[in-house]
């Protein structure tokens, strides 16, 4: 080999080497820059949590297994989310609206004190179609893969998940997915604005 | 040069001892640190938690985070695991329902292959090149101690003529020369030998042919595993519609006229609503259904949360509905004329205008009038264009409009 050939190939195999690293750095990087609460759900299409959870008001538990045949919306909230009260008005008005359409509001209370989540609703809203229930020991959220609230699940009348709301949903939305699932068409998953993971979350 | 070949092979030998102390100490390393950071497969709570990462905190494992959430998580997978589940069963119950970019030690899948492979393609790519650079210095050292055994033997040949010389015109005498020829023969048996200890020497080089197909395979195949790995990764997990999730607004065109109107009298006080009566009342108008649509484009036309935009297309629809159905021109004409100032680079009321002028109240050159006025706007469509000349044409013309 002579020394022009040889520096010739070690020029190759170093360019190889920068592209190679080029490459890597781009597809690594674009992958740590990915949000995993915005990476698909494994529970779309994947039956319900069945959950038995303590009522926010009223007394006793309820289980969402009690709506089977209906379609079901649950909904995760806290009073400490801003983006739980900007979406409350479109769930409470929803709730009322399908109330008599087969379809059931669920709101689950996240990380909150039942005294806060309960003086959040006299605040903004009490839907009296709507079944609130208290999340002990987080067990909904984790079922549900919660990262942050607001997050909206609906469940069809078969009891999969069908479809996700990340952020503070709005009344079309909510109609959306609804019209979707009466359909039989699955409404997916839709990100509409921030979340929040815990009170002190700005 | 006498002792040469021993004293040259030394130093060849001694330049390969780095290579192999550097390879064996590297190996030890990499045994050691193996060996010292190894655990056994965990199966406590804490050890468990210490592979999950907290879904609301950033890159901290959920046995180490403060976060309430993260709290629960060890709690569930204390429970589980004091309910006889297994490691898995522990781990599903915990993240079953969120991606498996939560593991931190995430499972060799589709999507990460990449992770797992690279190593392992940089690991082939890594022998290539020193196999190459290996058999480089080989080739060096190696050949130059054959080309000075060759040296040493074509000056032994030499030194044999001249004695023979020397002899023949008797400058030495016949004792010493026999005594200096076999010093030379010995040494010429001695450097043939090495010459052949040399070419079947275990670091002899192979052929260039063959040491270069080797590195380059090595090479190729390791770019391969890397590209296809990291192309792979690329394809299964690219950010497009079919993964993850996406931002989207509000689309009223995904909900049911039945849905909307439902959505609409639950929410007076949205500050879409007018974009919603409005998309209803569009949707009725263009079925035919101008009883449906008159409500909402009316109420767009009184609301004072609407867009200019929103309210002067209402009042153009509610315009000439008042003329094309009911037939009250001056009606339509205040309502157009609303609109026009709301709008006024907007031909489209003006057009309307000209036509309830002309058809309406048959004043054929006030319509003229309008249509030349719509004319001198931009238009875009061609076909539009076309129909407001025709329809000038008319009314100049003197015709009697028939809509």
């Amino acid at each position: 080999m002579t020394a022009t050939r040889r520096a010739s190939g070690l020029k190759i195999t170093a360019w190889a080497v920068v592209a190679l690293s080029v490459v890597l750095a781009v597809v690594f990087a674009s992958r740590f820059g990915s949000d995993p609460a915005l990476s698909e759900s494994p529970l779309i299409g994947q039956p319900a949590p069945d959950l038995t959870l303590p009522r926010l008001t009223g007394s006793g538990e309820a289980s969402l297994s009690d709506y089977a045949g209906d379609i079901v919306v649950v909904n995760f909230f806290a009073s400490w989310c801003l983006e739980c009260r900007l979406e409350h008005d479109a769930l409470v008005a929803a709730a009322d609206s399908f109330a008599d359409a087969g379809v059931r509001f669920v709101g689950i209370s996240y990380q909150d004190d039942p005294i806060d989540s309960l003086e959040f609703l006299e605040e903004e809203g009490f839907s009296e179609t709507t079944e609130y229930l208290i999340d002990e020991g987080s067990r909904a959220a984790v079922a549900f893969g919660v990262f942050g609230i607001p997050e909206t699940f609906f469940i069809d009348p078969e009891g999969t998940v069908v479809g996700r709301i990340i952020g503070p949903t709005d009344a079309l939305t909510l109609g959306g997915a609804i019209d979707a699932i009466r359909r039989g068409e699955d409404p997916g998953e839709k990100r509409l604005g921030n979340t929040r993971s815990g009170p002190g979350d700005a | 040069m006498r002792d040469g070949t021993v004293a040259e092979r030394t130093p060849a030998v001694i330049r390969s001892i780095p290579w192999s102390v550097i390879s064996i100490v590297v190996m030890a390393a990499a045994l050691v640190v193996l060996i010292a950071t190894y655990r056994p497969p965990a199966d406590t709570a804490e050890e468990i938690g210490s592979l999950i990462r907290c879904p609301v905190c950033q890159g901290v494992p959920i046995s180490e985070s403060p976060a309430p959430m993260a709290r629960d998580m060890m709690e569930i997978l204390r429970r589980e695991l004091a309910e006889g589940a297994s490691r898995q069963e522990a781990i599903d119950a915990v993240l079953g329902a969120y991606p498996g970019s939560l593991l931190l030690e995430p499972p060799v899948s589709a999507s990460t292959l990449a992770l797992w492979g690279v190593p392992l393609g940089a690991l082939v790519v890594g022998l290539g090149l020193a196999l190459t650079l290996r058999r480089s210095r080989l080739d060096t050292s190696t050949l130059l101690e054959e080309a000075e055994a060759r040296q040493r033997l074509e000056q032994i040949r030499a030194d044999l003529e001249e004695l023979a010389a020397q002899q023949a015109s008797g400058e030495i005498d016949a004792e010493a020369a026999r005594h200096l020829r076999e010093g030379y023969e010995a040494e010429l048996a001695e450097t043939h030998a090495a010459l052949r200890q040399l070419a079947s020497a275990p670091d002899a080089p192979l052929p260039r042919s063959t040491t270069r197909a080797v590195a380059g395979a090595a090479l190729v195949v390791g770019a391969l595993v890397v590209v296809v790995l990291v192309a792979g990764a690329f394809i299964v997990d690219r950010p497009d519609q079919s993964s993850g999730v996406a931002d989207v607004a509000a689309d009223p065109s995904s909900v049911s006229n039945e849905t909307l109107a439902a959505v609409i009298a639950a929410n007076e006080d949205h500050p879409q609503i007018d974009g919603m009566r409005l998309a209803l009342a569009e949707r009725y108008y263009e079925e035919g259904d101008f009883q449906s649509s008159f409500p909402y484009y009316f109420d767009v036309a009184s609301s004072d949360k609407a867009t200019p935009a929103q309210a002067a297309t209402a009042l153009t629809r509610l315009g000439w509905m008042a003329y094309s159905g009911n037939g009250e021109v001056d009606t339509a004409l205040d309502l157009l004329a609303q609109a026009r100032e709301l709008v006024p680079d907007d031909p489209f009321p003006l057009y309307l205008e000209g036509l309830v002028r002309w058809c309406g109240r048959g004043d054929a050159s006030a319509g003229a009038e309008a249509f030349r006025q719509v004319l001198s706007h931009d238009l875009g469509d061609e076909t539009v264009r076309q129909q407001v000349e025709a329809d000038l044409a008319a009314a100049e013309a003197g015709e009697t409009c028939e809509r």
